[in-house]
């Protein structure tokens, strides 16, 4: 590989990723350069570093026949040149000031929304509280027939009339936000 | 089975912990609320992962360390779930849209909720109200838990029923904000969704009122226990009349179709594990296993718990930009993978004695995910969309600082929280 290969080669990689531009129209007395070319650095591109164009200086030094030799005006050093990474839109969609809650929570077009989500929960929670209660209620008197009046839901030692709800460690593993209350409850691990 | 359950879920708490955390630390353009979101989610990473290991997942049990170490165990996990309760409650009022128009509101609310809970932390665990009926005193974390579901329900409710999609700024907001909800509540209350006949039928919703009677505040107690479990139930029943008519409307089959699923296994894991009619040897006799009732458990109830929740905070983060994955494309990819792996190789175990499928097979399943790349469609899949509503809400004030102080507050919280029972109570805690 001739150094003038690597020239080439290394011009290449500098304009690869270049547009194909129309060479400039070459003057009266001017000899057209085969590989470079003289580029205007339009917005959106970068000028690289004018280092780029070492190796071909290098080659004049070392006593190859310039070959600039003979041109009527000076030629403007190559510019390499690279396309800039475009700039991504950003992904916000600007500054907004929070809605107010009410047409947060209820959708102008929907009113039923709302109302509809409230009896659900009103009808669940009503069934419950109401069997609940009567669970209550019938558990009371299961026990106050026994001699138990206190309805904790334990059923005392008739001998000694302790409360026994104390000594039952159901508690510490019922509470519903307990992980050890395996089942039940909205949360633990 | 239950072993592989909990230290799967646990390694990817802490997987998911660092990987959130990296991307968190990266400077990028997400906005305030996203930076906010993803401060909730690894606090709650951190809590779910205290409670994975406080459970024995790593082999330790810490009630074996001493009446120290116990107590101070005990209370330390007590109050990182106090801390994931809040994360999500004050997601709730700001991640998708701040419910505020002012930075000092937001931390007025803050810091009353983390008094709240100092006090709940004090009064359930130290001294002096501390007893054996103390525990039923859940005045913070109950109602919290209730409060969040239901809102978070409604917003679900209002986003399944909704007839359009995104036509101006309030529906592309109340859109986000709803699938947002869905994910919370299937956090949440997800693993008790398919105990719900059990609840209504022979579960404590009626039956169990222990704390009604045995103790100091017995209607507060009741009433918080017992509502705890109705709001599971009715977080259900709301969410499918909306599956349905969310997919008459032609909505998302995924979410319609995971959630009408949801009722219908609940049926089918009643019929299973609680009903007293169902002949389990011959149930065992076509499906290889006597005690169907365990694996059908996990399958459910422990695979809700475990798994699904550190997988939901994952979607979380990437689907509503907590983080943005393109910092680390390789760990990004790695990270669904070894989701992927972990979850299909769990499930596999657990239906290994049922069905009889060998565990093999998830090794089989793992080389698709890699030969088809379906983690690559995954993470895509789970990446906002192109032309994504993610605006930067206007408050008064600076908004950075709100994630500086709930980062702060939540750490003196837990110290305080922590120290100020060990040290001044003689009293065990856990």
């Amino acid at each position: 590989m001739s150094k003038d290969d690597t020239v080439e080669e290394e011009q290449e990689e500098d304009v690869e990723e270049l547009p194909e531009e129309e060479p400039e129209p070459v003057e009266e007395g001017e000899e057209e350069l085969p590989e470079e070319e003289s580029e205007p650095v339009e917005e959106g591109v970068e000028e690289l570093p004018e280092e780029e164009s070492e190796p071909v200086e290098q080659e004049q030094e070392e006593g190859l026949e310039p070959i600039i030799i003979g041109l009527s005006k000076p030629v403007k050093k190559r510019k390499a040149v690279r396309r800039r990474k475009k700039v991504e839109p950003k992904k916000g969609d600007g500054e907004l000031e929070p809605f107010d809650l009410k047409s947060y929570f209820i959708p102008k077009d929907r009113n039923w929304v709302l109302p509809v989500f409230v009896v659900i929960v009103l009808l669940l929670f009503g069934y419950y509280m109401v069997v609940f209660m009567g669970v209550v209620s019938e558990t009371c008197d299961a026990q106050a027939e026994i001699g138990d009046d206190d309805c904790d839901g334990y059923v005392d030692n008739p001998e000694t009339s302790s409360d026994d709800s104390a000594s039952d460690d159901s508690d510490s593993n019922n509470n519903s936000t307990s992980e050890s209350s395996d089942g039940d409850g909205t949360d633990g691990s | 089975m239950v072993e592989a359950l909990s230290v799967v879920g646990a390694l990817l708490d802490g997987l998911l912990l660092t990987f959130i955390l990296i991307l968190h630390l990266k400077k990028d353009d997400r906005t305030w609320t996203q930076r906010m979101g993803a401060t909730f989610m690894l606090w709650f990473l951190l809590c779910h992962l205290g409670y994975q290991w406080a459970s024995g997942a790593f082999g330790y049990n810490f009630q074996d360390g001493g009446d120290f170490v116990t107590d101070l165990m005990g209370v330390l996990v007590w109050n990182l779930w106090r801390i994931g309760v809040l994360a999500f409650f004050l997601a709730m009022f700001t991640v998708p849209m701040p419910w505020f128009k002012k930075g000092d509101t937001y931390l007025k609310i803050f810091v009353a909720l983390l008094i709240i809970n100092l006090l709940e932390a004090w009064f359930v665990h130290g001294t002096p109200a501390y007893s054996e009926t103390g525990w039923g005193l859940w005045f913070a974390m109950s109602p919290a838990v209730i409060i969040m579901m239901i809102i978070y329900t409604y917003i679900g409710w209002n986003f399944l029923t909704s007839e359009t999609s995104g036509e101006d700024n309030l529906e592309k907001t109340t859109d986000k904000a709803g699938l947002f909800a869905i994910m919370a509540v299937t956090l949440w209350a997800g693993k008790n969704w398919f105990d719900w006949m059990g609840i209504f039928t022979e579960g404590e919703m009626f039956y169990s009122y222990w704390p009604a009677y045995a103790h100091p505040f017995p209607l507060f107690t009741s009433l918080t226990w017992n509502f705890e479990l109705v709001t599971v139930g009715l977080t259900l029943f709301v969410l499918f009349i909306g599956a349905l008519m969310h997919l008459n409307k032609q909505g998302s089959r995924l979410l319609g179709g995971f959630l009408v699923f949801v009722l219908f296994a609940g049926m089918i894991r009643y019929y299973f594990y609680q009903s007293e009619s169902v002949d389990y040897e011959l149930v065992g006799s076509i499906l290889n296993e006597a005690s169907v009732s365990e694996s059908f458990a996990l399958l459910t109830h422990g695979v809700m718990q475990s798994l699904a929740r550190p997988l939901i905070i994952l979607f979380l983060c990437v689907k509503f930009g907590f983080v943005q994955t393109n910092h680390l494309p390789r760990g990004s990819r790695a990270m669904i993978i070894m989701a992927l792996a972990g979850s299909v190789s769990t499930i596999t175990e657990i239906l290994q004695p049922i069905l009889g499928i060998s565990q093999l097979v998830s090794g089989f399943l793992l080389g698709a995910v890699l030969a088809f790349e379906i983690e690559k469609k995954v993470l895509v899949a789970m990446q906002p969309p192109e032309d994504d509503f993610n605006p930067t809400w206007i408050i008064e004030g600076d908004p950075k600082q709100l994630e500086r102080w709930t980062n702060i507050g939540f750490a003196v919280f837990l110290v305080v929280a922590t120290l100020m029972v060990v040290i001044f109570t003689d009293n065990g805690v856990a």
